[in-house]
């Protein structure tokens, strides 16, 4: 067997206590296209993240070529041949296709000191060529489609001698001709002897382009297989399978009221279209997909901040059409964002200033807040969400994950709504707060909430749901009851292969279900 | 906002200090005459420091709301010569004085469009308007024959220490002490300190800029109401320069250029450390040290509060946290 | 030719599409302006050639300003203490000239001058980490108690300003401010076609992490547009002085950092950095500079004519920057 390209031995990285990845042993050889999946959370992007430097594993060591290294910064994974395309980060918008592929290299000159731009062109064009790439060296960057960008982004590391090139949903924003383009792409720089990790949860590609496969769950490496010895049944298997203490629970009775939310055919240009469903009062309705399938678009818009083009809401039967995020609160709608640190909080004010901020308003007297009603009610929500701080004042930032998660949830439900959109209201948080967390949702549909629940974590989604909506692509394209709602099926529903899959008549595998 | 107390206590220390050093520059004798050299000392000084609490009072909002106003000295300018075209009199009180208010408004209205709707960087949106007040006090002062502030009765006593300090007090108490309480407030700290953050928590950032700078505006009357009562006059020339005075005032108070925090009394504070120093300088160019001096002892106002804001600015930066730093 | 034609349309296409427009519309717009003021000269009798001649000296230092803030607004950056950066140097001109020195080096020391405290600028953001926009608005205030300190102990008795004698001064700047300013343009649009770190400039304004990962200091990037816009500074300042009979260190370059901006953002330079052209910098600049003379002959007030002049200001950055609201909106929310 040929010597590993690269090879991770015992790589180890925690972030604020929680482990990220444990003890993880890889090889990438030459010249293979490996997949790597996984759940969120399983440890992907902390992967990606050690490998091009732009984090350092706490234990454990990457060997290049036989050779140790440390890659303690970005330019150094480069130099070392290491190239991660990302989706939107390292580009010139305003600048040419040329000069974003050549920017930190000396650039040829005419003897007179002036840049030979057509010597730079050229030099730029054959690097794109040799790529099998025919895009106009001249065009800014800004004109380009996403899956143009991207070529541009792979023959910029390929020229720049990657030897390993690591791509993160990929396909996320191409059109099926850009994927099919894409794949011949990469096949190409596998034969000539590139390696390729190609991290994705769409299994139908996996299956289609890698030679192997190697599945991340819970930050340790379960398995690495021969792609063509594996099915999408064992693969998920792998990718899911849970330690059967985990329980979600469902204390709620079953009793659903009238359908608090309601859509039918909601679009709006590029983020979604012909959205239809409707979330009854009591009800918990998941909401699955990949990234770019269009949920949290969908989720804002329903809050107020996108504008919907075409189509009708309802909330509890009375049309409506919100014009900005104050009508939706007004409606008893409310959205706790994705991400709570840049879209949640300000990270340096203090956690009352965090919590009241949601309900301060109703509080209020001729404009001025009646500080000890504002106090009394913070320390009630620290108190029924369980929120762990020294002192009211702490700075949210020095939170927990999970606390910080919490004081989110308690900001608005503390304005008792009736529809409640939740969007990964577990991410980043220990086990114990998500525990609490569900908990705390479950209770919120008991007393007859509209809840509407989008979550990357299958488990959890399967958990907690009523039913399942998976969304592709910006539109919902499978529902999901009762005995279809597992993992397995949430996955397949979510990369396009589910009714395929049911047509095929594979029984899914033992799998765990909601109580 | 914890951080605050030590800073406030480390400016009234610095307030004395100065004052200590600076007062005797201005005729405070020791001995027998202390208490009246010193009285006249301080109502000199709050006389003159009066105009620039109230645009500090402003300035630190608008700060908060990781904003900028450079442009409340020609607000505050071209008001002035907008109020002396009116006939002295009785009636100045109900024709004069309301225009004015709205004037003020409607300059700061312009500004906050201007941010909020156009969404231009504060810093240049207020550059601009503070050329364009000041060249709109050239056509404001034409043809003006009058300078009635003091033919108007009972208007110049707000010149004086008892009215500046009743209407500068009002406005401090009440409004400052409405706006500490107020949910308002919470929602600019919200804006100035992560944009995105607030637009999720369904603040209306756009109507909330708008008031910030509509507020400056009113403010900016209220400082020329002061102004024009103590003077009796305005020119097209007037108050060059004193919006550098406010913004070093309010940074050296405590409150962040990067907005998501501000305090008031900080700023008042700040308001009569610069106040001082200004008095200081300008009292120092009468006297002995100026005779030692190569050159008008007042001039170096500007290097001061230059260095002064820099000074500030760099403090504030490095007490902050980290995720406040920027390059640009 | 066919080389220039080439020269020319590689340079054209290195432009985005809203500099390319920009710069057609500053082209027809100043025709509009230029033909509009012959038209008028002819009718009352003036001499239209006059008013050219009279043209450079008065629109030199305003655009060589201009085109050294390219530069830096480019790198996202903003220097708003030109104005008074040219007062430390007329001051410093003022100084020499009362003391005897001849025009050489009173021109010299001027644009060392001007040059040396654009690079102060530049270190000082680089020394301290803190925008460039309150260094420079501090350097604003500073600067010009600098020149009122400098003037009044550099020369005894010193009154409000310094009065030029001597033809030496002004002869200079009337023969050859159009040719300087000819000069530095080609120079600056030169660089832009020939050199490569404009483009680094280009860069830095429109994503400081890729110029990381690329290998690239934005610290020592934005220094160079500072030094770069010290030199167009310093012969802004040197043709401003010669167009002044006094020399009021108070007054001298108060408001220039507006109109230098405002030339900028005319010519299709975005205030957020990553794109301009000296090119557009420079026909913005001119449009500003003929508003002055077509309202004068379009008979608009003198009282008027700087609030008219600010309002355009306004209205052409209030209407740049709404363009970009819908796309900027919706990028912050994700």
């Amino acid at each position: 067997m040929p010597d590993p390209l690269i090879q991770l031995s015992g790589l180890a990285k925690s972030f604020a206590g929680v482990a990220a990845l444990r003890d993880v042993d890889l090889t990438v050889q030459v010249g293979e296209i490996l997949g790597l999946v996984g759940e969120n959370g399983a440890g992907k992007s902390t992967l990606i993240k050690l490998l091009s430097g732009v984090e350092s594993p706490d234990a454990g060591t990457i060997r290049l070529g036989g050779r140790v290294v440390a890659l303690t910064s970005p330019r150094e994974a480069l130099a070392a041949g290491i190239a991660a395309v990302q989706q939107e980060l390292d580009c010139f918008p305003h600048l040419a296709v040329a000069e974003n592929l050549m920017l930190g290299e000396r650039w040829p000159r005419r003897p007179w000191g002036g840049v030979d731009w057509p010597a730079l062109h050229a030099e730029a064009g054959r690097r794109l060529t040799q790529f099998g790439v025919a895009i106009e060296t001249h065009r800014m960057v800004e004109e380009l489609t996403a899956a143009e960008k991207q070529e541009v982004m792979i023959a910029g590391a390929v020229a720049r001698r990657a030897r390993l090139l690591i791509l993160d949903e990929p396909t996320a924003s191409l059109s099926e001709p850009e994927v099919r383009r894409l794949f011949s792409h990469l096949r190409r720089l596998r034969e000539q002897g590139v390696a390729i990790l190609y991290v994705s949860h769409r299994l139908d590609e996996i299956f289609e382009l890698t030679d192997r496969i190697a599945v991340l769950r819970d930050g340790a490496l379960i398995g690495v297989h021969r792609t063509g010895e594996i099915d999408a049944v064992r693969l998920v298997h792998e990718m899911v399978g849970r330690p059967l203490e985990q329980v979600y629970p469902h204390a709620r009775g079953g009793h659903l009221g009238p359908p608090l939310l309601e859509l039918e055919g909601i679009s709006h240009r590029g983020l979604f279209h012909d959205v239809s469903l409707a979330v009854r009062a009591g009800e918990i309705v998941g909401l699955a997909g990949l990234v770019g399938a269009g949920r949290s678009e969908l989720a804002r818009a329903i809050y107020g901040l996108y504008g919907v083009e075409r189509g009708m809401m309802r909330v509890d039967g009375k049309n409506w059409r919100p014009a900005r995020s104050r009508d939706a609160l007004r409606a008893g709608v409310v959205y706790i964002p994705e991400e709570r640190k840049r879209q949640g909080f300000v990270l340096d004010h203090p956690l009352e200033a965090g919590i009241s901020i949601g309900f301060s308003d109703q509080l209020t007297r001729w404009g001025m807040i009646r500080g000890r009603r504002e106090w009394a009610r913070v320390r009630e929500a620290i108190e029924r969400y369980a929120i762990r701080a020294t002192a009211l004042s702490q700075p949210v930032a020095t939170l927990s994950g999970g606390n910080q998660q919490k004081a989110l949830l308690a900001r608005w439900l503390e304005r008792e709504p009736r529809v409640v959109i939740l969007d990964e209201p577990t991410r980043g948080v220990d086990v114990a707060a998500k525990a609490q967390i569900h908990g705390l949702i479950d209770q919120l549909a008991a007393r007859g909430k509209a809840i509407l629940f989008i979550s990357s974590d299958l488990g959890e989604i399967v958990g907690m749901s009523d039913r399942i909506l998976v969304m592709n692509r910006g539109t919902v394209e499978t529902e999901l009851r009762g005995p279809e709602m597992t993992s397995h099926n949430v996955i397949l529903a979510a990369s396009g292969l589910y009714s395929r899959e049911a047509a095929r008549g594979t029984e899914p595998g033992p799998e765990l279900r909601p109580s | 906002m914890r951080r605050f107390p030590l800073q406030l206590v480390m400016l009234s220390v610095l307030l004395v200090i100065e004052i200590a050093i600076l007062a005797p520059l201005a005729g405070v004798r020791g001995g027998p005459s202390l208490l009246p050299s010193f009285a006249a000392y301080g109502n000199d000084l709050l006389i003159e420091a009066a105009p620039l609490l109230l645009l500090a009072f402003g300035m630190t909002v608008v700060l908060m709301s990781d904003g900028i106003d450079l442009s409340v000295a020609s607000m505050t300018a071209l008001i002035a010569c907008a109020l002396s075209k009116f006939e002295p009199g009785p009636r100045f009180w109900i024709t004069a004085l309301p225009l004015g208010l709205a004037l003020g408004a409607g300059l700061g209205l312009v500004n906050g469009l201007l941010v909020a709707a156009c969404e231009v960087p504060p810093i240049i949106a207020t550059l601009g308007t503070l050329f364009l007040y000041r060249g709109l006090c050239e056509a404001a002062l034409r043809g003006a024959k009058y300078n009635p502030f003091f033919d108007v009765p009972g208007y110049a006593r707000l010149g004086e220490l008892p009215g500046t300090l009743a209407l500068v007090g009002a406005v401090l108490l009440l409004g400052g002490g409405w706006f500490w309480a107020s949910r308002w407030r919470q929602e600019i700290l919200m804006i100035g300190g992560n944009r995105v953050a607030a637009r999720y928590a369904a603040i209306p950032v756009g109507r909330r800029l708008i008031e910030v700078y509509t507020l400056s505006g009113v403010l900016a009357f209220l400082a020329a109401v002061c102004f024009t009562a103590h003077d009796g006059s305005a020119s097209q020339a007037s108050y060059l320069g004193l919006e550098l005075q406010v913004i070093v005032a309010v940074v050296l108070g405590g409150t962040a250029v990067t907005g998501g925090r501000g305090t008031l009394v900080g700023s008042v504070l700040g308001v009569l450390l610069v106040a001082v120093l200004v008095e200081g300088l300008q009292a120092g160019s009468n006297s002995w040290i100026q005779e030692r001096l190569p050159f008008k002892f007042g001039n170096l106002r500007f290097v001061l509060l230059g260095a002064l804001l820099l000074v500030g600015v760099w403090l504030n930066t490095r007490l902050a946290r980290p995720s406040e730093r920027r390059l640009r | 030719m066919s080389a220039s034609g080439g020269l020319l349309r590689s340079f054209w296409l290195r432009l985005p599409k809203s500099v390319r427009r920009r710069i057609v519309f500053l082209v027809a717009g100043d025709a509009v302006l230029l033909g509009f003021i012959w038209w008028k000269a002819a009718q009352s009798r003036a001499s239209f050639a006059d008013e050219v001649g009279r043209m450079a000296p008065n629109v030199a230092p305003s655009i060589l300003a201009a085109l050294g803030q390219t530069g830096i607004i480019c790198c996202g950056a903003m220097d708003l203490s030109v104005g008074s950066i040219l007062g430390v140097a007329g001051t410093v001109f003022g100084v020499l000239h009362a003391r005897g020195v001849g025009p050489g080096g009173c021109f010299a020391a001027c644009f060392v001058t001007a040059f040396g405290l654009s690079a102060y600028n530049g270190w000082l953001i680089r020394l301290l980490r803190i925008p460039a926009i309150i260094v420079t608005l501090a350097g604003l205030a500073f600067y010009r108690g600098l020149a009122l300190i400098l003037a009044e102990v550099a020369s005894h008795g010193f009154g409000q300003q310094f009065t030029l004698t001597g033809d030496a001064y002004h002869r200079p700047g009337e023969l050859y401010a159009g040719w300087i300013l000819l000069a530095a343009l080609v120079l600056a649009l030169w660089g832009e076609c020939f050199a490569k770190t404009p483009r680094m400039w280009l860069a830095l304004g429109n994503s400081e992490a890729a110029c990381r990962l690329s290998g690239l200091e934005p610290a020592r990037i934005l220094f160079g547009a500072f030094l770069v816009g010290g030199i167009f500074l310093g012969l802004s300042a040197v043709l401003d002085v010669t167009n002044h009979i006094t020399i009021e260190p108070a007054r001298l370059g108060a408001g220039f950092e507006l109109s230098v901006i405002a030339a900028n953002v005319l010519g299709g330079t975005s205030i957020f950095g990553g794109q301009g052209s000296a090119a557009g910098t420079a026909l913005g600049g001119l449009f500003l500079y003929l508003l002055g003379p077509a309202m004068l002959y379009a008979g608009v007030d003198e009282y008027w004519r700087t609030a008219v002049q600010g309002a355009a200001i306004l209205a052409v950055i209030g209407i740049d920057c709404a363009l970009g609201r819908r796309r900027k909106l919706m990028e912050e929310l994700r």
